[in-house]
């Protein structure tokens, strides 16, 4: 099920129904129904893998009570072992089983060994990348006796399918989360009216931003061949916005759904096209992968201790991990490895943390340096962008090769190009809300603190227009489903 | 909680209530699709010859001039997805079907379902292909000032559906004159059915195979035609993007034996007189081509 589907805006009300009027007396009888219109929620889609989710779950519960009351190193290691490779590997299966056969197949025949193999037909479950990293940072933290197990198996069955987060994030700690399920959740007035406007302003990053530059973006990466260097660098910048408007909209309806059942989820993305340098994007970009990254990989890895060898070899790994992380293609490889090359020198330098509060704190506008180093910071990302966008790495080259020709000064032109006018509109409109509310958990909540009644009022109902305007126009999938 | 109930109805209302009402009252404004709809339900279980398709048969075959007991369900821009989509869900009703018309036209086997269209087969033959909002309600699809006039015109001033183009047969009875300029709208057409690559091909020609299996089982005889065109438009096709149609829809005639290809696509029949524009026949050009088509059909029958 789709948060902007017509399916979604039946079953979530009929929910909230349920949850706060039929159930609320009892937490058991509430997290059993939080569990069963998850598994609605999910099986909607396809409910053949709602026995992945179930397994995962079932095993991850089991080895997390005996990796409490097992005191033997070698087999707790071998329990968390257990529960790496049914996680990993279910993801590996359905994820990178034909990139990897793909790639060894051409491997050997560049070699000139011939072998005969085919590629299996195989449906990647939606959002088994977001639910396998959940529970195995269950069994990570229950390994290392961060967080004691859980003896509530429908709690932890809550936890791992919560239908908000459940298909595209954020990758929710179970010592954030877990401990959510355990209370009884009152019903709180104003957090389920700052629910409801991060639904608001969710729906509008994806529907209006997202959506509404997906068309251009898809007409000229699809026909790439077509265009001026001008073209394609626009192209390139309508996909940094789809993206960011596709996947922090997401995060924004997940958050704010929550909230409107009692939960606290974290932040998941912090105006990121504000960095001032790509230390601080990647603070501010997918917050809950990245620190997933960092807290069960790098750290474990040595992190930035060690000599500078180590330091490079670790911010290659986690960067080429987290790019193979969003799908099987070289491309998404290549984008980790760019991202690595970035953040590098910063590291290097020992500059890597020297942005760590809010650009331009307390100010209305930015200093020229601050404007400077966010529009470059903005730029590398674009260009490494166009290697996640691209199909494959020729066509990324060429791509990047256009823009970096002399027909970069052509005026660029693509096809309905004048119906990108009303997007661009609202691209700028958003970037100043996006600007003024930087300091807040999410743009809007700063209409919630800093403007009188009406002109609030006003302001959201432009903003349904809005929706409603922008999904006459587009309607699709979030781009993170495949992920 | 019955406070955030309450405030957030009364936030919702005035936006939410509006919109209900003029989804309400545009569907409830006839329609082609809803026409076609409601004749499968309560007539399919006695038509004998199905005319399937897009605007070309839409257009072009009218059943008045079919012996056979025979129901017109294209629509425009219908995909050959959509044909067989139609056919799977009204066919546990067709028990007396013995014949269908389906088009291959020079655009049909590479093209897609254009998505403007999607809502229609989801909101008024129930197909529920998506449940994106776009896909599922009228007023996310149409401008609302037009809406507003159109809901005007037939609620208030009580003036025909400006949605219901179909007689009762489902044939395109309010035909639009014919044009003026034959080159320019043949060129315009022309170039709007050229395929970008010809990846739909294979996936079409399957849908096409696994449908045509269905009928043998089911003793249906299938009859593909091209219909007529004006000379103006086929001098702008694509000659690969042609010959393919030509040689994929001749070599599944042959392959399956309930399957008949009748081209007439540069029938000499037909004059300018017998077009609409460039790819479409007007009333006359269609009362001539279901004649013949008749005949046809009477053959298969027999």
């Amino acid at each position: 099920m789709l948060f902007n589907s017509i399916d979604f805006s039946v079953f979530l009300p009929i929910v909230f129904v349920l949850y706060w009027f039929i159930t609320n007396n009892n937490l058991k009888l509430q997290n059993l129904l939080l569990v069963t219109v998850s598994y609605i929620f999910y099986g909607w889609w396809d409910w053949r893998f709602l026995s992945l989710i179930l397994f995962s779950t079932i095993i991850d519960y089991l080895i997390g009570q005996r990796l409490n009351i097992e005191t033997n190193q070698d087999k707790r290691k071998l329990l968390l072992s257990a529960s790496i490779i049914v996680n990993l590997g279910f993801l590996g299966f359905f994820k990178y089983y034909n990139f990897f056969l793909d790639n060894f197949i051409n491997a050997f025949s560049f070699f000139g060994f011939s072998i005969n193999s085919n590629s299996l037909n195989i449906i990647l479950p939606v959002g088994i990348s977001f639910y396998t990293f959940q529970t195995l940072s269950y069994t990570i933290d229950v390994y290392k006796r961060n967080l004691k197990p859980t003896d509530d198996f429908i709690a932890f069955s809550a936890f791992v399918s919560f239908f908000p987060q459940l298909v595209a994030g954020p990758i929710e700690r179970a010592t954030n989360l877990l401990p959510q399920f355990y209370k009884k959740r009152v019903f709180n007035y104003n957090r389920a009216v700052d629910g409801l406007r991060q639904i608001l302003w969710g729906l509008f990053k994806k529907i209006v931003i997202a959506d509404g530059c997906a068309q251009f973006a898809n007409e000229i990466f699809n026909n790439s061949v077509d265009y001026n260097g001008s073209t394609l660098f626009l192209g390139a910048l309508f996909f940094a916005f789809q993206i960011y408007g596709d996947f922090s909209g997401y995060s924004d309806i997940a958050i704010g759904t929550s909230r409107l059942f009692g939960f606290s989820l974290k932040q998941n993305f912090a105006f990121p096209y504000f960095s001032r340098d790509i230390a601080e994007f990647w603070r501010r970009w997918h917050i809950s992968l990245s620190t997933w990254f960092r807290d069960y990989l790098y750290i474990p890895l040595g992190g930035s201790r060690g000599g500078t060898w180590m330091k490079i070899r670790n911010t290659f790994i986690i960067f080429i991990v987290s790019g193979f992380w969003h799908g099987a293609n070289w491309t998404f490889i290549v984008w980790g490895a760019l991202n690595a090359i970035y953040f590098l020198p910063l590291l290097l330098a020992n500059k890597n943390r020297s942005h760590l509060g809010t650009v331009a704190e307390g100010k209305y506008l930015p200093t020229s340096k601050e404007i400077m180093s966010m529009l470059g910071t903005f730029l590398l990302t674009v260009v490494a962008w166009v290697f996640f966008r691209a199909e494959n790495i020729t066509h990324a080259m060429s791509y990047l090769n256009e823009i970096f020709s002399l027909s970069f000064f052509q005026a660029p032109y693509f096809r309905d190009g004048t119906l990108a006018l009303p997007t661009l509109g609202f691209l700028m409109l958003f970037l100043v809300i996006e600007w003024m509310g930087r300091e807040n958990q999410y743009a809007l909540e700063y209409f919630a603190f800093k403007t009188k009644r009406p002109i609030r009022i006003i302001s959201y109902y432009l903003i349904i227009i809005s929706i409603i305007w922008g999904a006459g126009r587009t309607g699709g999938d979030f781009i993170y489903f495949q992920f | 909680m019955k406070k955030f109930l309450f405030k957030y109805m009364i936030f919702i209302l005035p936006i939410i209530g509006p919109i209900l009402l003029l989804e309400m009252s545009v569907r409830n404004i006839p329609n082609d699709y809803r026409l076609k709809n409601e004749y499968m339900f309560s007539n399919s279980n006695s038509i004998e010859t199905l005319i399937l398709g897009n605007s070309h048969t839409y257009l072009g075959v009218n059943p008045t001039f079919i012996d056979s007991r025979s129901f017109n369900l294209a629509h425009n821009g219908e995909t050959l997805e959509y044909n067989i989509k139609l056919f799977n869900k009204y066919k546990k009703n067709l028990q007396t079907l013995k014949v269908i018309v389906i088009p291959i036209s020079y655009g049909s086997l590479f093209n897609t379902a254009i998505k403007k269209w999607i809502k229609n087969y989801n909101i008024y033959h129930n197909l529920k292909e998506t449940d994106y909002l776009v896909d599922n309600l009228e007023v996310l699809n149409k401008n609302w000032i037009d809406l507003i006039e159109d809901n005007y015109l037939y609620y208030y001033l009580m003036k025909p559906s400006p949605y219901l183009k179909s007689n009762s047969l489902g044939w395109y009875e309010k035909m639009e004159d014919n044009v003026d300029d034959y080159n320019m709208v043949s060129k315009k057409a022309a170039k709007w059915h050229t395929a970008d690559n010809f990846n739909q091909l294979p996936l079409n020609l399957d849908l096409l195979k696994e449908f045509f299996i269905e009928c043998e089982n089911r003793g249906i005889k299938i009859i593909i035609v091209t219909t007529p065109t004006h000379i103006a438009y086929r001098k702008e096709l694509d000659k690969t993007q042609l010959s393919l149609t030509f040689s994929a829809t001749s070599k599944l005639a042959k392959d399956f034996k309930n399957v008949s290809y009748h081209n007439f696509m540069d029938n000499t029949f037909f004059d300018e007189s017998d077009f609409k524009d460039g790819d479409h026949l007007n009333a006359k050009g269609a009362e001539k081509f279901t004649l013949m088509l008749n005949k046809i059909i009477n053959n298969n029958l027999n």
